[in-house]
Formats: C-alpha cells, structure tokens, sequence
C-alpha cells in the first residue's frame, strides 16, 4: 500500500512540474547579474604586496578613491600621488577589502556560458556574456568596442587564465548603453595596461597590476596577491548610476485554427523579432501558443512576421498592426499574436474515370487457354486507347485510366471459345465512363462443348469434334514439316566423317 | 575367334570413334529413308475407296450449297468425323497424285496424309476447307501447280472438283489465309522453301475453287 502511496506521489509531482513547465512562458534572455565587489567597491587601488607610484598619478571616484594593501605595508612614491579617497596600509579595512575580493574573484571566473572568442580582442565589437581565449589570454591592440545593445545593467565579463596586456594608446569604447561598472576582467596571473592606453572595467587579477605610464583607468585595479605598480595614470572609479529602465517586454504568441483538416501546430511556425531588418537576440524562434514567447527589448520600434508556410493564412492581432509592426516604449509589456487558419483544401474535380477490364476462361470442355492468350481492345471512336490491345488478365484484370467518354471492349477471334460481357458494360462490351467513376467490366470465355467421347472399336477413346458450320477467322497455320530431311543429311555428315577419318587413320597408322 | 580379337585390339581408341560415327550416320540415312518411304503412299493409279468415316456420329448440320456456282450439288455430311477419321482422298492429276485425307493437323494425322483443319468445314462446303501437309512428303510437289490445275477430293458425300485459283507464300503467322469465304473454296498449305532445312519461317498456299460436284 506504501508503494502505492510513494507511487501516486510521484505521479502528482511529475504532473505537476509538467503543467508548471507548460504554463510557464519561454523567456528568452537570461541576462548575467552583476559581480558584487563588496566592500572593494570603494578602492580604486588595492594590492596584496607592494604599491609602487612613479610620477603625477590621481586616484578618484564619486563611489570611491581608495587605496588599499594587505598583506604588504610598502606604498612606494605615494607623495606623488593625488588620492581622493582613505588609504588603508595592512588595517582591517583593508583586510575585509581583500577577502571580498577574493569573492569578486571566484564570482567573476565561475561564471557560465562562457563564449570562447580569439585572444586579440583589439578591433572587434562585444555584446554582453562571459568570454575566454582558448590561449587564456587576452591583449587588447588598437580599439575594443562593447556594444550593451541598449540595455545598461548588460554584463561584460572577460576570463584570462593568464594575462591581460593592452597595447600602447589602445582603447576600450563603450557603446548602447554599454558601462564600466558593468564590465569586469579576471585576470589568472598579471595586467599590464600599455603606455597611454584607456582602459574600462575592474580589473580582478591574482598577482599583480602593472598600469604604465600615461594609462588612463575607468575603473578599479584590484591585486589580490602581488603589486600594483602606477605611473602617470588617472584612475577614475566612478559611481554606476542607477539607469532609468528603457527596456520594455514583448509577448509573441503564435495560435494555430485547424478547422479544415490541417495539421500543423505553433512549433511548426518561425517567427522572426526585428529591428532595423535584423533578428533580435534569440530570434528567429519556433512559435508558442498563448502566453507564447517573452522577449525583453529596448524601446524602439520591432516587426514581428514569420516565415511562409503553406495551406494556412496568417493575421496580426493584439497591439501591434495588421503588418505585424509594434513600438515598444521603456517598462510597456505589449503582446501580439499571430493566428494562422488552415485554408479550405478544394478537391479537383476530376476529369477521368479508371475502367478494369477483367479476362475470365473457362475450361470446362477440354479447353487449355488462358487468359493472357487473348488479344483484348478498349476503344473510342474506333481507335484504341493507350496501352490497348493487351493481353487478358483475370481478376483484377488491367485496369485502364481513361478520359470520360464511351468506349468499346473486344478481343481478338480466338477458336474454341465462346465469349459473353459481364459488369458495368453491355452485351455488346459497350460501357461510358463519367468522371470518377471506377468501372469494371468481365469477358469469359468459355471452351465450347464436345460431345461425350465414345469408345472407338472397343478400344480407344477418340475425342468427337463437331465439325464447324462456317471456318474460323484468323486461324493458325499449321506446322507441316517432319524434319526428316534434316535427319537424312545429318547421317550423310556423320557417314562421310566417319569414314574419312577412319580413312586418315588408316594411312597415318 | 583368335584372329577377330586379334584385330580388334589392333583398333586404337580413334578408329573406334570414327567408325561408331560411320555406323550412326548410316543409321540416320536409314530412320529418315525408312521414314520418308513409310510416308503415305501415294495411290493415284489406285481405284479411289470408299471413305471410312463411320455411322452412329453426331448428325452436321447440313450446309447450304454455293448459290454461285450452277454446277455444285448441296452437299451433306451424315457424320461428323473424329480426329484421325480417313475423310477420303485428294487428287492432283498434274502431280499425278492421289493421297489420303486424314481429319485433323496434328503430327499423327499428317503422318497418315492430307491433314484436314478442324476449324474449317469439310470438302464440298460452302465455305473454306483447309488441308494441310507436310511440305517434304505427301505436299513436297504443290509448288508445281498452277492456276487452272484441277483438284479433286473424294469424301463420303461426294466428289468434288476444285479449279487451282491462285498461289501465293506468306509468313508462318499469316492470320489471313484460314478465314470464311463467301464460296466453297479449298486452300492447301505447307511449309515453304520446301527445301530449306530447318524450322520454315513462311508458308506455301494454293487456293482452289469449287467447280464440280457428283
């Protein structure tokens, strides 16, 4: 009973998550949340062993500019450096700061899917994901630009196994909403940002940071174990306002009308979400019946269609147009459905009938044909039809496609047989066909009769043929050679052989 | 006895081979002579008998006489005849040639003669009578015949003359030669060239027509 119990349990839990997984709508976007820095979000500068200064550097930052080092007590050059924020040498402060560091750290690498990309990232345009190098390395040489696609919490997140070296006078651009506060690189070893080089993000290495001179930081350089080494730099770790939302949902359902015989459902259709005639992200998509599929878009103006798809007609409804085109404003939640109704499928009528014409024998009396020795006809107008004459075929018999009409059934004389029409025709083998119709008709054949035989001198029984009252039409010639005229020139042959070899023979011996 | 065996084993293996080949050629020329001559006879000096077809047979129908021809008598057969039935007999004067009609075309009957279509009706009828033979026995002459040539055959209902009415060769599956005829008409076929040795591809026809009837 128990079993039972734990049985029905299950079934309801299976049933359950089944309806769960049926109502739930598809969303499509599954956005990476940010890297909580904890309370290293207020160091612009934090270092595990030494921090070495060359030259004019300043540290600022509306979240905050300061500088922090743990274990390491050694601040080298820092009269040079303009510090807006506190500095924390081995405190508490700075101890806390490097345990969440380590945190950001393990958050930062951990984090999935990752999309494996070339290690050169200089020159090329990124949307928000994780990203790693198959080398574990990254180098930035001339301009990389990240593209947030107008959503401002996007998530750049850059995985280095090893280093992170940017070129002298490189760039990193921010672009639709793209921001550094939402950008981060963990670095498995050690940074180096080249000579005059703008760098974006919060650098998360496990040894050390070198910026060299004239590099410009939006951003943090956070050293968990070894130095940060500074020259000439500015290093901005400014706040990361809260952005006002500017995206906007959008429901895409897709309803199927099946009320003439189709049988195509919602997953049978794609349908296309664009902008500016091009797929939005996750689309194209397979449809979704009610509530269909979430898509999470910035504001702007989209044009929901989908791909064609025979026997059925497609119509737009909910708040878009009749063309399928929407305006999204930031925080609206809009839906459109596309319904589909299968088309009335219009039989053709048709034009021709199919006619079976069936051979039946009958031997009775002695008869030895059958049906395939007789010749039969189908015709129209005296002529006869395609694949006419043809051999007899008993049931089915062949079966002939044929315009509507009339047409004629006959067969070719054969003796010994009496013939008769049977079927859908008349006596006569005459027969119309409208269209569609599916006709048959039957010729048998039946041997003719001979009389009882009777006993010849006692002896032999000797079959009676009734003489004809007229001579048959299109009889067969009769074979009338006895080959014995063959055989008497092969004895010829055979005795001149015979005997000039023995001849030869004879002499050779 | 010594001397015999003496001999025979001086015969090494080839000779034995030629000579065996010898004596199997000589025993074809023989079969086929013997054949040939065992072929019916021909009988044409000979006082024509009268048919055997016999009584107590299913009674034909009689058939109408030719209205075309003044000089033909009706003529009726009492009997239907059975397969290998003697019918009576064909005479070619010209060939000098008086041979038996046997009914039916099958190789036993044109063993015997003449043999007579079944599917056709029998001589003297309106209609077409066809006899067949073989082309290199009791047929082998009936490529002399020409068009005029009297054809007489003897039946138990009477004597009928046919008149040679043409000749002509068609192929073995001619369908236009054995078909009914609006008069009485004999057509004799065989195989043709008579001579060729092999299965012949045509056939030799004479066409008769009904001149005569006693």
């Amino acid at each position: 009973m128990s079993i039972l119990k734990k049985m029905g349990l299950i079934s309801s839990l299976v049933t359950l998550s089944m309806v769960v997984m049926i109502l739930a709508p598809t969303t499509i976007l599954a956005a990476q949340p940010t890297v909580n820095l904890g309370s290293t979000q207020t160091f612009a500068v934090l270092a595990g062993s030494t921090i070495t200064n060359t030259g004019s550097t300043i540290i600022s930052g509306d979240v905050g500019g300061d500088v922090g080092l743990s274990p390491g007590t050694v601040f080298t050059g820092r009269p040079d450096v303009t510090i807006s924020g506190a500095v924390h040498l081995a405190d508490a402060v700075a101890v806390q700061a490097k345990n969440d560091l380590i945190t950001a750290y393990d958050d930062a690498n951990g984090r999935t899917p990752t999309t494996r990309i070339p290690s050169e990232l200089g020159g090329t345009t990124l949307t928000p994901g994780v990203y790693d190098s198959a080398d574990g390395t990254f180098q930035i040489t001339g301009k990389l630009t990240l593209d947030a696609k107008g959503d401002p919490d996007g998530v750049f997140i850059f995985k280095s196994a090893s280093t992170l070296i940017t070129a002298s006078n490189s760039s990193v651009n921010l672009i639709n909403s793209a921001r550094f506060c939402r950008t981060f690189w963990a670095v498995g070893s050690s940074a180096t940002l080249g000579t005059n080089s703008n760098f974006v993000g919060h650098i998360l290495a496990m040894t050390s940071i070198t910026a060299n001179t004239g590099a410009v930081i939006q951003g943090q350089l956070l050293a968990r174990n070894g130095a940060v080494t500074l020259d000439n730099n500015t290093i901005t770790n400014g706040i990361c306002d809260i952005v006002p939302v500017h995206t906007a949902t959008l429901n895409v359902i897709k309803h199927v009308i099946n009320d003439n015989a189709g049988t195509a459902v919602a997953a049978d259709f794609k349908l296309h979400v664009k902008t500016s005639g091009n797929d939005v992200v996750a689309s194209p998509a397979p449809g979704a019946e009610a509530p269909g599929t979430s898509y999470t878009l910035p504001a702007g103006t989209y044009a929901i269609s989908e791909d064609a798809f025979t026997g059925y007609t497609a119509s737009y409804s909910g708040d878009g147009d009749a063309s399928g085109n929407i305006t999204l404003a930031p925080g609206d939640n809009k839906t459109i459905t596309i319904t589909n109704n299968d088309i009335v499928k219009v039989t053709p009528i048709p034009t021709t009938a199919t006619l079976h014409v069936i051979k039946h024998v009958i031997n009775d009396n002695g008869g030895k044909a059958v049906a395939a020795d007789f010749k039969l006809h189908v015709k129209t107008s005296g002529k006869d039809v395609i694949a006419s004459p043809a051999p007899g075929a008993e049931a089915p018999g062949t079966a002939y496609t044929l315009v509507a009409g009339t047409y004629v059934i006959s067969e070719d004389t054969f003796a010994g047989y009496t013939a008769s029409y049977s079927g859908d025709s008349d006596a006569s083998g005459n027969i119309t066909l409208a269209p569609g119709e599916h006709k048959t008709v039957t010729i048998t054949n039946d041997d003719i009769l001979v009389p009882s035989p009777i006993v010849d001198d006692g002896s032999e029984v000797t079959p009676v043929v009734e003489s004809p009252t007229t001579t048959v039409t299109g009889g067969k010639l009769p074979t009338t050679s006895s080959h014995m005229y063959e055989l008497l020139l092969m004895g010829v042959a055979l005795t001149l052989l015979g005997a000039v070899g023995f001849a030869a023979r004879k002499r050779y011996e | 006895m010594s001397k015999f065996k003496l001999s025979f084993r001086k015969l090494s293996i080839v000779n034995i081979l030629f000579l065996g080949v010898f004596i199997l050629g000589i025993g074809c020329i023989s079969w086929a002579m013997i054949s040939i001559r065992s072929q019916p006879s021909n009988s044409y000096k000979a006082i024509s008998t009268t048919p055997t077809v016999k009584p107590n047979r299913v009674i034909s129908p009689p058939t109408a006489t030719s209205d075309k021809s003044s000089n033909v008598q009706k003529v009726v057969y009492k009997a239907n005849p059975m397969q290998g039935d003697n019918l009576g007999s064909l005479t070619m004067p010209t060939l000098k040639q008086k041979l038996p009609i046997i009914q039916g075309t099958g190789d036993k009957e044109l063993k015997k003669g003449v043999g007579h279509f079944i599917q056709s009706v029998l001589p003297g009828e309106e209609d077409n009578c066809v006899l067949s033979g073989h082309r290199d026995t009791v047929f082998s002459q009936i490529g002399k015949l020409k068009i005029g040539d009297p054809v007489i055959v003897e039946t138990a209902s009477g004597i009928f003359t046919y008149e040679v009415s043409g000749t002509r060769i068609v192929k073995e599956d001619d369908r236009t030669v054995i078909v009914p005829t609006d008069s009485a008409v004999l057509t004799m076929t065989t195989c043709y060239p008579f001579s060729l040795i092999g299965s012949a591809p045509d056939r030799y026809i004479v066409s008769a027509n009904l001149v005569g009837n006693k």
